[in-house]
């Protein structure tokens, strides 16, 4: 074999090698890192496997909001219509949360109390913007 | 009648740039040449320019009958978001990017005087062009109800940043269009010679663009949305940052092609690469398929539309491509210690990262469909996991690559040894300086740094010794890098946080700081009112005071916190609030150490890339 063919050789088989590394890396980080959308009704019929950290969203329940007088525990309820789940959070809500307005949650979900212990509380920018997810979730 | 004449003068400039490109395709056809000039291009930007600035005076005359300024801008917003209200959404944002892309296209006629180069830059302002006029019209009326006042520049937009982020960032991304252009007259026109070394040029100019308007944002987000973080993996930020990494791999194997005549077919990928990835983005945002913090409104026409002008841009550029002449030298690269090498090496990890970045965003679109319907997201743990261990790599690589030289002349074996004994010296020296707080992540960053310093020193010194010209840009550049690695090792290593109720008697503490909360006071501005809450705070010498701010903005109805923010090289301390309870208030108190390293090192990086520029010009 020429030198440069054989030098050729080695570079292709360090893109080869390169790239094997790289998608295993990406398909260890993307099966533990994946989080599924839930809708209240979801979760009641369909409740998460696995130890993944969920997404539910839904509507906050009018009148469910309770906060702790002393720490910064929060306490609500997301409801779809039909179903409702339990929310525990700890920390600041966004400046858009409100009640009756769309709200997704990001943690995980506790299949026995029926409840969601957030780390993550998003609600979107736009006042009469629900998100999409939530959306879907309300038209079902 | 002004928004009329803007979209006049919309049309004639899209007219101009397809009667070029219909007309020459039709001469070449025929005759094998040109039978439009393309100093036509003078007649093109004044009349994009003239359209831009018709919505400009639109915006600043309250126009509220053009639908665009009525649902972006207010008879109160002061003037100068008025003017920067003309990019807060989706049409207007469409013919800022016209309006530079138009300008690159003047100046790289200016410069190079390529007929073909500007043939294809007509080609891809055309299809822009058609798809504003046709889908996103920013001088459509309302007529003849027009509103009394305009629905308001969202609240988040109107900030200092606003008025620069957007257009440093469209400036990047349009003069990737040009790298494109060349490469594609260089696969039609054998004669255009030195094509490796001008797109190289213009792949600087856009990286460095890029590099500041991307910093921008980070640095906007960081102190605009409250939460304190610098990068949050949303898809408009990759969406950013992919093109970035596929520039920086171009500017490398253009350099590669232009000073060894090797990698030309894979650097005109490239910049097929970049300019498409740089449309994906475009198309993931425009077209509201997945939700991000840049929400513009869904409208899956126009999405349609941007697939179709993404998969025509394919097509017709490999198209060209395949029928094109070009040969690199017949070596393909030296041995394992040339430039070449790790050129390749940088080629390859930057296009990994750049697609697994890519992969981690529309992995959610994928799964909704070969899933039917379940919604996903995927989570900033896996870009972290993904690109820490890759940007390893490219720094390690990085620093060595430095002192490599073209296979012409061999590397010496004694700079590797150099260079390693410097690495391990350095990243010692570092994580004692770090003792008190070492970690895992904060040895990575020392290793990190110190490659890309240890080849920055020893390339200096060889030069400085041999009496041969630096390579400044490159050393900025490089040294910027390791700055932001620096910055963002450190603060993701140190960074702390507390979250509590402030109430006014009781102090707390964070770092060295004792925060108190002092008290609040209504304040009314012109376009919206605040509550401005005060915090006295104490460390070791000196005492001040921080005011955070929950706004109220009636017009859309929204409510915004402005974040406390004491900056400083060392450390920032960064105070959020979140509701008011009964005697005090819920609040976030944060310190980030180095945070604004990370932003200093991309100013570095921009700087080295515009005295690249610089140069350019002279020569």
């Amino acid at each position: 074999m020429k030198q440069h063919r054989l030098k050729r050789l080695y570079g292709v088989l360090f893109i080869v090698f390169c790239s094997a590394l790289a998608f295993i890396l990406v398909y260890f980080a993307i099966k533990d890192n994946v989080n599924l959308f839930y809708s209240p009704s979801d979760l009641f019929e369909n409740p998460p496997q696995g130890r993944n950290a969920i997404r539910a969203g839904g509507l906050v329940e009018i009148g469910s909001l309770k906060r702790s007088t002393d720490s910064l525990e929060i306490a609500f309820i997301i409801t779809d219509l039909k179903n409702s789940i339990a929310v525990n959070y700890i920390g600041i809500l966004p400046d858009l949360f409100k009640e009756n307005a769309g709200v997704v949650a990001t943690g995980y979900f506790d299949k026995n109390k029926m409840s969601l212990d957030a780390y993550q509380i998003l609600a979107k920018h736009d006042e009469n913007y629900v998100p999409k997810e939530v959306k879907k979730a309300l038209e079902k | 009648m002004i928004p009329e004449i803007g979209l006049l003068f919309l049309v004639l400039a899209f007219s101009i740039s397809s009667f070029y490109v219909c007309g020459n395709s039709f001469s070449f056809y025929r005759n094998n040449n040109f039978i439009i000039s393309p100093k036509i291009v003078y007649l093109f930007f004044l009349s994009v320019l003239l359209s831009f600035l018709c919505l400009e005076i639109s915006f600043l005359m309250d126009d509220f009958s053009v639908l665009y300024v009525a649902n972006n801008s207010n008879e109160n917003l002061p003037d100068y978001y008025k003017f920067a209200a003309l990019w807060g959404g989706h049409e207007g944002s469409m013919l800022l990017y016209l309006l530079f892309l138009s300008l690159w296209t003047l100046i790289y006629y200016l410069k190079s005087k390529s007929s073909f180069g500007v043939f294809f830059l007509f080609v891809i302002f055309s299809l822009f062009s058609g798809f504003v006029i046709f889908t996103s019209n920013p001088f459509e009326r309302l007529l003849p109800f027009s509103p009394e006042g305009g629905l308001d520049l969202n609240p988040l937009l109107q900030d200092f940043a606003f008025t620069i982020h957007p257009p440093t960032l469209y400036l990047g991304y349009t003069a990737l269009t040009v790298p494109f252009s060349i490469a594609m007259a260089r696969c039609v026109d054998q004669s255009y010679s030195n094509w490796a070394s001008d797109l190289k040029n213009w792949s600087v100019v856009s990286w460095s663009f890029l590099t500041l308007g991307i910093a921008l944002g980070s640095w906007w987000a960081y102190y605009e949305l409250g939460w304190g973080g610098w990068w949050f993996w949303d898809p408009v930020e990759n969406s950013s940052l992919i093109p970035w990494l596929i520039a920086t791999a171009l500017i490398h194997s253009a350099i590669a092609t232009s000073k060894r005549n090797i990698f030309s077919r894979w650097t005109v990928l490239l910049s097929l690469g970049a300019i498409l990835s740089s449309y994906v983005g475009l198309f993931l945002v425009r077209s509201g398929i997945v939700t991000s913090v840049h929400t513009f409104a869904l409208d899956p026409e126009r999405g349609l539309i941007l697939l179709f002008i993404i998969i025509f841009v394919l097509i017709f550029s490999l198209g060209i491509y395949s029928s094109s002449k070009l040969n690199d030298v017949s070596y393909s690269y030296g041995s394992i210690l040339s430039k070449e090498f790790f050129f390749l090496i940088n080629n390859v990890f930057l296009i990994i990262l750049a697609v697994a970045i890519l992969f981690g965003t529309v992995y959610p679109i994928i799964y909704e469909i070969f899933s039917g319907g379940k919604d996903i997201s995927v989570g900033k743990p896996y870009f972290d996991s993904v690109t820490v261990p890759i940007a390893f790599f490219l720094a390690f690589f990085q620093g060595f690559g430095i002192l490599t030289n073209w296979s012409s002349r061999s590397t010496k074996l004694k700079n590797l040894y150099a260079y390693l004994a410097i690495l391990i010296l350095m990243t010692i020296i570092l994580s004692i300086l770090f003792l008190n707080n070492i970690s895992l992540s904060i040895i990575i960053t020392n290793l990190m740094i110190s490659s890309i310093l240890a080849g920055l020193i020893i390339y200096s010194f060889l030069q400085l010794k041999n009496s041969r010209k630096m390579n400044l840009s490159m050393e900025f550049s490089h040294f910027g890098i390791a700055i932001m690695i620096l910055g963002i090792g450190l603060v993701s290593s140190l960074e702390s946080q507390k979250e509590l109720i402030a109430f006014k008697d009781k102090p707390f503490e964070l770092g060295d700081y004792e925060i108190s909360y002092q008290g609040e006071e209504k304040n009314i501005a012109r376009n919206f009112s605040s509550d401005e809450v005060n915090f006295k705070v104490k460390d070791s010498n000196n005492e001040f005071n921080l005011i955070a701010e929950k706004r109220f903005y009636p017009v859309s109805k929204s409510i915004m916190t402005e974040a406390a923010i004491y900056p400083s090289i060392r450390e920032d301390l960064y105070i959020s609030i979140g509701d008011q309870v009964e005697q005090g208030w819920v609040v976030k108190a944060q310190l980030k150490p180095f945070v604004r390293l990370i932003w200093l090192g991309a100013l570095i990086m921009a700087f080295g890339g515009f005295l690249s520029i610089f140069r350019f010009k002279r020569s």
